[in-house]
Formats: structure tokens, sequence, C-alpha cells
């Protein structure tokens, strides 16, 4: 996968492609007209915590969970509950969620080594929907299916995030430490063992791979983020319900991962973003948005199996041939 | 007693749905390893053109039937050429997000086609209800039933008795082997699809008289065809059967006996139980399937 020598040229890309990145995502406010497309800023800015995170575990290690939302729903509620309910600070729920998901994380792992392929799909499916039938039923504790609603905004020693404007950079804070981290985890010794349980798992095993181990981790890692951007979903959006928490919720998040190419943390960003911005741009085609998305989804997998970032990489491969 | 022999009945007509579900899930999976999971728009679908054919065509509801599950098999055919081909022998992954992605796109043009609103399909047989020593009895639950005796039991001797049965079977097993041994498994996948596809319209047809149909019916039975094909074993046709037969039962139980609440986290609950204790379902396919 790795080059075997990188010219100067893709080192100075490579350097400055996120910083430029990063300078667009500070400027965008500037960009965005009212408070309603901030909003879809801020979401955009959760979901690429999220869809980062379950790259950890789809495309480095190579494991498909369809229960990743409900990991993501158990975050937003104990977040929002914690708050609501003991008038906890902001920053003690978003602990509580990421404590909480990644104990559930962990947990969910230890029945997941048993079993591989196609079997633990069904199994975090199953889990996802039990999460989700659960949060819906205990009417005592999360209002059932009417949802919790007034959750409050961040606030952080004494600084409120109430507005638009600075929860945007409350997210952005947290979207880019997500990204570093998990860019620092892919180069760290961790991060290569999950690509080598990805690639060859036997393989990895013989060469000293803790297969168990790494797994589990794997598992924990992207759920504590997953409950970080639950938190922060809970925080922003300031009403949940557990009909949002679906298993429709968990294709569009692999249909991010997918289509912004799994494994390469730049592209689930991408895909995030698109897949939040894409109906707003699309408002014109109305009804038949999800009939386009859906074909958009099928011609994507088919075509390009690398995402788009694979797309990228492909063109800047023919540009620097050209040059 | 008579309550639980109720609630059985009402289970054993959910369990040969699911089962058809189930079934017809399997079929493509076994045929041509292919995770086909806009099944559920399939089930929807084969209701929403029944409804159409009786209520905007005036067919008699025999010839309806009949012709859902001609629809839909050509539908299956269609399905074959544009989404399923380039799709054999591909990843997992792969599979499940295209075959989510047509989903996707088959229940918006549902949408658009047939609106959002939910619409009612009558009945062979009214809506009376006939007294058996102290149980009420729906006579469409033993429609539903008997069809499910006479299909299944049709299939399964057909499968193991008859030349293109065995070719079948023998394609699920090892397509490469099939086909040196002269077996066109072009057709045989091609047959797996017609037919997977006919069940997907016969079970949407027959499920639809007891709820409403509406553009998402299809994909919570899909959930529980699912739970059924784990519950049986991954790739069997005969686990299919029993799965759907087990989960609707202890469905119907559980929701009388246990809460009616959480009735749809118990088939789950079953799931992960089965995948725990025995992984490769009740009853697992003797040939190993490779991964």
């Amino acid at each position: 996968m790795v080059p075997p020598r990188k010219s100067a040229r893709s080192r100075l890309l490579r350097l400055i492609a996120p910083v430029g990145l990063l300078a667009i995502l500070i400027a965008l406010p500037l960009a965005l007209k009212n408070n309603y497309q901030l909003g879809i800023a801020h979401q955009a800015l959760i979901f690429i915590i999220l869809a980062v995170g379950y790259d950890v575990l789809l495309g480095f290690t190579g494991l498909l969970s369809f229960g990743h939302i409900g990991l993501f729903a158990i975050g937003a509620y104990t977040s929002a509950l914690l708050v609501m309910s003991t008038g906890a600070p902001f920053l003690i729920g978003l602990m509580g969620a990421a404590v909480l998901t990644g104990f559930v994380g962990f947990l969910i792992s230890i029945p997941a080594l048993r079993i591989k392929g196609h079997y633990l799909t069904l199994l975090t499916l199953a889990l996802g929907e039990v999460i989700r039938l659960v949060l819906r039923s205990m009417e005592w504790l999360t209002h059932g299916s009417s949802g919790l609603s007034g959750i409050p905004r961040p606030e952080i020693l004494g600084f409120s995030f109430r507005q638009a404007l600075p929860l945007y950079y409350l997210l952005l804070l947290f979207a880019v430490l997500t990204v570093v981290f998990v860019w620092r985890l892919k180069a760290s010794r961790f991060g290569r063992a999950f690509m080598a349980i990805r690639d060859a798992e036997i393989g990895a095993e013989v060469c000293g791979v803790n297969t168990s181990k790494m797994k589990m981790m794997a598992f924990a890692i992207s759920a504590i983020i997953a409950g970080v951007a639950g938190s922060l979903y809970a925080h922003t959006m300031r009403f949940i319900s557990p009909e949002f928490f679906s298993l429709g919720l968990t294709i569009i998040l692999l249909a991010m991962v997918l289509v912004g190419g799994r494994g390469t943390i730049l592209g689930p960003a991408i895909g995030a973003a698109l897949l939040i911005a894409l109906p707003e741009v699309l408002r014109f085609v109305k009804e038949y948005y999800l009939l386009v998305f859906g074909i958009a989804i099928w011609l994507c997998v088919i075509l390009l199996p690398d995402g788009l970032a694979g797309l990228g990489r492909r063109l800047l491969k023919r540009v620097g041939l050209a040059a | 007693m008579d309550t639980f022999l109720q609630v059985t009945l009402s289970g054993v007509t959910m369990g040969c749905i699911y089962a058809f579900v189930a079934l017809g899930f399997t079929l493509t999976i076994a045929a041509a390893g292919v995770v086909n999971f806009a099944y559920s728009e399939w089930v929807t679908y084969g209701a929403f053109i029944g409804v159409t054919l009786v209520s905007v065509f005036g067919l008699p509801l025999w010839l309806a039937l009949l012709a859902t599950v001609l629809l839909c098999a050509v539908m299956g055919y269609a399905f074959q050429w544009i989404v399923f081909r380039p799709l054999e022998g591909r990843h997992f992954l792969t599979t499940v997000t295209a075959t989510i992605g047509i989903a996707v796109s088959m229940q918006a043009l549902a949408t658009l086609v047939w609106g959002p609103y939910a619409l009612t399909l009558p009945t062979f047989f009214g809506s009376g209800v006939v007294n058996v020593a102290g149980v009420s009895i729906f006579p469409h639950n033993i429609l539903i039933i008997a069809t499910a005796v006479v299909l299944i039991g049709g299939l399964q001797l057909w499968l193991t008795g008859t030349d293109i049965g065995l070719r079948l079977q023998a394609t699920a097993q090892d397509p490469v082997a099939a086909r040196l041994m002269g077996i066109p498994i072009r057709h045989m996948r091609t047959f797996a699809y017609c037919l997977s596809a006919a069940l997907a319209g016969l079970a949407g047809f027959l499920v639809a008289p007891l709820f409403v149909v509406t553009t998402t019916m299809g994909f919570g039975l899909m959930l529980k065809g699912l739970a059924a094909t784990i519950v049986g074993g991954w790739g069997s046709l005969k686990g299919a059967v029993f799965g759907g037969l087990i989960i609707g039962i202890i469905e119907a139980l559980g929701a009388t006996y246990v809460s009616s609440e959480y009735k749809d986290v118990l088939s789950f609950l079953i799931i992960i139980i089965v995948l725990l204790v025995r992984p490769r379902g009740l009853f697992p396919e003797p040939i190993a399937e490779k991964l």
C-alpha cells in the first residue's frame, strides 16, 4: 500500500492538503449565510467524528459492524441524561458517554471475537436493534419514543456554546482532535496491527499480533469515539429520539465510509460531509432524492471500490506521471 | 389452554411467512453467494403489486396472486442482469452495501408510485372468524399455513428428488465443481433468483391482509427472515424453514406471556443467543461455506 519512496512533491502535498483543508473549515462560517446552514455544518462535523471512528473498525481492522449507531445512541442518551437529571457539566456528560460506550464496545467485542464475517455483522445488527428498542421501551428513563428534548447546549468552564458560531468551532476542535488521533493511531504499532488483521488475520497471528486483544481495542476505540460523537450530537441538536438511531442511519454511516474510501481517514471525513450536505444541495430533485441516493451508493460501490479517496489518489498519480 | 392454542396458531402463521422470506433470502446466498438486502423491497413490491392488481385492475384474488408471483419472478430475472451479475463473487461488504443502495432506491420508488399512505388487501375468505373448539380461527391463517406446507414440502421433494433440483444443490455447494460436471450454473443461478423473487412476492401478498401495505413493511419482515436464517443456519434451506417457524412461535408466545412491549427485542435476543451458543445455527449446512 505504502509507496516505496515518497517524492518531495508528494510529501509537500501531504503537508499542504490538511493545512489547507483546516483553513477552509475555519473560514467556512464566513460563507454560510444563516443559522440553518451552520446547523448543517454542525451535523457534518459530528458525522465526520462518527465516520472516522467507525473507520477504525471497518477500514483499519476490516470488521463490519451494523451496531455502531447503537453506540452513538448510548453516547447521546448517557450524556443528555447525565446533564439533564443531575445537572452535571457538559464535559462530565461527554466523559460519561465516552466511558460507557467504550465499556459497551468492549462488551460487544467479547462475543464478537468468537465469530467472523457476516455472522459478526448480523450479531452487531441484532445488538444495535436491541439497543434502540430498549431505549424506546424504557419509558421511565428515556421518555420512550417521544424522545428527550430541551437538552442544554454545551458549556465549558462557564463559557457557553449556545450560539451557533462558537458551537461550530467547538465541534471543529473535536473533529480535528479525532482526525489527528486516528491519524496517529494508524501510524502506530496498534494501527499496523489492525491493518494486519484486516489483510491477513492468520498471517498477523503468526507474526505475533495478539489478534483478540487488538480486535477488542479496535472495538473499544471506535466505540469511545462514537460515544463522544453521540454526546456532541445530543447537545447540538438538543433533541434525541430512538427513531433517529435506526438501521437506516447505520446504512448512511456505512455509505459515508465506503463512498469516502475506507481506511483512509480523510476519505470517511469527506464522505460524511458529502452525505450530510448532499440532501441540501439536491433540494431541487426533492422526492427523487432517495432514488438518486440509493443508485449512487450502488454505483459507487461497484465503480469505485476504493471510494473517493482512491479516485483522488489515482487522479493524483496520473497528474504526477504526466508532469 | 385456549389462549395458548390461539397464540400458537398466530405464531405458526407468522412463522410460515418468516419461513418464506428466509427461504427466498437463503436461495440467492446458497446458489450465487449473493446476500440480497434488497429482498425487503421485493416483499414490499409483492404486496403493492397485489394491491394494484386487485383494486386498480379488478383482478380476482386468485388470479392476482398468480400474477403477482409471476411478475415478481420477472423482476428477479431483470435484477439478475442489472444488479447481481456484477456482484457475484465480490466481497460480502460490497454485496451488502450495493444491495442496500438498491433497497433505498426501490423504497423511494415505491413511495413515488404508490404514495406514502397505507393500503389494504382483502382476504380470500372475508374477515369472518371460524370457531373450532373455543379457538377462533381466521381462515386466512389456515391458507398461509397450507400454502407453506404444500410449497415447502414440494420444494423439498423437488430439490432432493429431481434432476434439476439436484443440479441446483450442486451449484450451491460448489459452483466450480458443478460447472466442471457440466451443470450450466448460469441457468441455475437465474432460476434461483427468479424463485427467490417469486417467494418474496408470495410472502408479500399473503402477509398483506394481516397488516396494512406500506413501503416499510418488507424491512421488518426481512429482519425476521434474517433472524430465521441465522437461527436455522446460514445458507441452509431446511434451517430457513425451521428458523422461521421458531422465530414466529417464540415471538407470539413471548408477546403474550412475557411482554408485548419487548416483542421485537425477543427475536433479536434469540439471534444473539444462537450466534453465541451455536454460531453455525441449529441446522448447519454439512458442507462448510467459504468466506
